[in-house]
């Protein structure tokens, strides 16, 4: 139950869309972790470059996307640094969006 | 309704839209308002480079056009490239009016060249009261700053060549009003140019650079010894230029200047190689294209300063020289950053409270990007073009090439004003 609940919570998270790159954030490898807990939703994650003048926007998204799921109590999106993003975190499918072959 | 997890999201320093959207449209009218003047007047874009047409467009240019937007840029990316918020908006906001009242003075009186009188010492002042407001701004929000980085140290450097060029910008402006200054007036001037385009504009252009470029590009795996290289090469080179200009000994300096040029090449190089992001947008190819202007300019920079050349042609090729930094390099790099920058300013505007909630546009949908791709081709068509007007002296030449590249400017000016007028 759990886990199909996290996993509808990753697929409302790939409606938030990194509007300078055009990849979603779950496939961009931004999000850590998510949490469920009787509605209760923790989500750790990152963006690509600290000071990213876009985490706003994006965390807000986030947060925003996961509330409209229905049975959603409470959302926390925790913005972390550490560990840095790397591109390895990046999906097949994004890379192939990015243009690599 | 129970609440475990609360109190998220970090507060951002957010940029204050309504300046930075000032500075960009006024540099933007200059930028075209430039180009027109330059296709009415293009028979003045030859011959000695100490002339009154061509220093109202080298001072527009200059002044009006690209370190206004740079003004304007670092409001919105201090935040980005320091990680704080800017010291002052207020000094934001006000110096933009002192500084275009004093690039507007400095321009008109070059144009018609009214030396007589405080007019043309006035207008030196505002300029260099309204660096000094820019850099006490910048300098109180670095500051803030715990570790110097690539970034901070080209950007601190910058703002001193900054305050140095305007205090030589001073210091001439003065001597053209009441002549004060024992020797040749024109000797300061290559100081002044000097300084200003590799000082200032190289490590503000740098700097941002190593910030922006692997941001947009998503590259996250280079080295950095090629770009450290190029700043303790380039800063060297300035520091012996200044002693060469002191001593009035040649010391080659300008050899430290292209090594080090090139050695930002390289290092934009293997910026571009580590890139996740294969595909570039008309933003990236603009800035692309400015990075191959450089070591082209630092070329005929080495060709002015090292080589024995006819005097004829040496003064070409310093027309050419200074085109090519205006145009080739800082030009299309700004025109680069602009179609990343404002696009996201406006989208931020609008749009970053409706992300997650509805569908939201892409910052690349935000403009014609078939508009864009043709204003790059046409940029890239009249410079080059312009470039070799001004090697062959043909004013027909150079005029087609300024008229492609007034088209360009227009197309540009579309653009952004697609982008700021969104609704």
């Amino acid at each position: 139950m759990n886990i199909l609940s996290e996993q509808l919570i990753l697929t409302a998270l790939k409606h938030v869309i990194d509007p300078e790159i055009g990849i979603n954030i779950v496939d961009l490898g931004l999000i850590y972790d998510v949490k469920l807990d009787a509605g209760n939703v923790y989500i750790k994650m990152t963006m690509t470059t600290p000071g990213c003048p876009l985490h706003e926007s994006i965390a807000k998204g986030a947060e925003e996307a996961v509330r409209q799921l229905q049975g959603i109590e409470s959302v926390k999106v925790d913005l972390v640094w550490d560990p840095p993003w790397t591109p390895d975190r990046i999906s097949n499918w994004a890379k192939k969006q990015l243009g690599w072959r | 309704m129970s609440a475990p997890f609360q109190g998220s999201i970090t507060t951002p320093y957010t940029p204050p839209f309504k300046v930075v959207r000032q500075y960009f449209i006024i540099a933007t009218i200059t930028f075209i308002f430039l180009n027109g003047l330059m296709l009415m007047s293009s028979r003045y874009i030859s011959g000695f480079h100490f002339q009154p047409r061509l220093l109202s467009f080298a001072h527009m240019a200059v002044l009006g056009w690209a370190t206004m937007i740079i003004r304007g840029a670092m409001t919105q990316l201090i935040p980005v490239i320091l990680e704080t918020s800017l010291y002052s908006v207020r000094l934001a906001k006000w110096g933009l009016w002192l500084y275009l009242a004093a690039v507007i003075t400095i321009v008109s009186h070059f144009w018609f060249f009214a030396i007589k009188g405080g007019g043309m010492a006035s207008a030196a002042g505002m300029a260099f009261l309204a660096v000094i407001i820019f850099v006490i701004n910048v300098g109180l929000t670095m500051r803030k700053v715990k570790s110097i980085n690539i970034t901070i140290a080209h950007i601190i450097a910058a703002i001193v060549y900054l305050t140095v060029v305007a205090a030589i910008g001073l210091l001439l402006g003065i001597n053209l009003s009441i002549p004060f200054i024992k020797g040749d007036h024109l000797h300061y001037l290559g100081l002044h140019a000097t300084i200003g385009f590799v000082g200032w504009f190289s490590m503000i252009i740098m700097g941002v650079s190593y910030k922006l470029l692997p941001m947009f590009t998503l590259s996250y795996t280079y080295k950095t010894w090629p770009g450290w290289t190029a700043f303790g090469l380039i800063n060297l080179g300035v520091l012996g230029i200044v002693v060469e200009f002191l001593t009035n000994r040649p010391l080659y300096s300008s050899v430290l200047i292209v090594t080090g040029m090139f050695m930002f090449s390289y290092q934009i190089i293997l910026i571009m190689k580590g890139r996740m992001r294969k595909a570039l947008d008309v933003g990236l190819r603009h800035a692309v294209f400015a990075y191959g202007y450089i070591p082209v300019a630092a070329l005929l920079g080495g060709l002015i300063t090292l080589s024995n050349i006819n005097p004829e042609i040496k003064q070409r090729v310093i027309l050419i020289y200074g085109f090519t930094v205006l145009f080739g390099c800082i030009t299309l790099l700004i025109i680069g950053m602009m179609y990343k920058i404002v696009p996201f300013l406006v989208w931020f505007h609008k749009y970053s409270d409706k992300v997650g909630k509805e569908k939201v546009p892409m910052l690349k949908e935000m403009f014609s990007e078939r508009i864009g791709n043709l204003q790059f081709w046409l940029l890239n068509i009249g410079v080059p073009d312009v470039m070799a007007g001004l090697f062959l002296q043909n004013q027909t030449v150079v005029a087609i090439g300024i008229t492609i590249i007034f088209i360009s400017s227009l197309l540009f000016g579309y653009n952004m004003f697609t982008v700021f007028t969104r609704k």
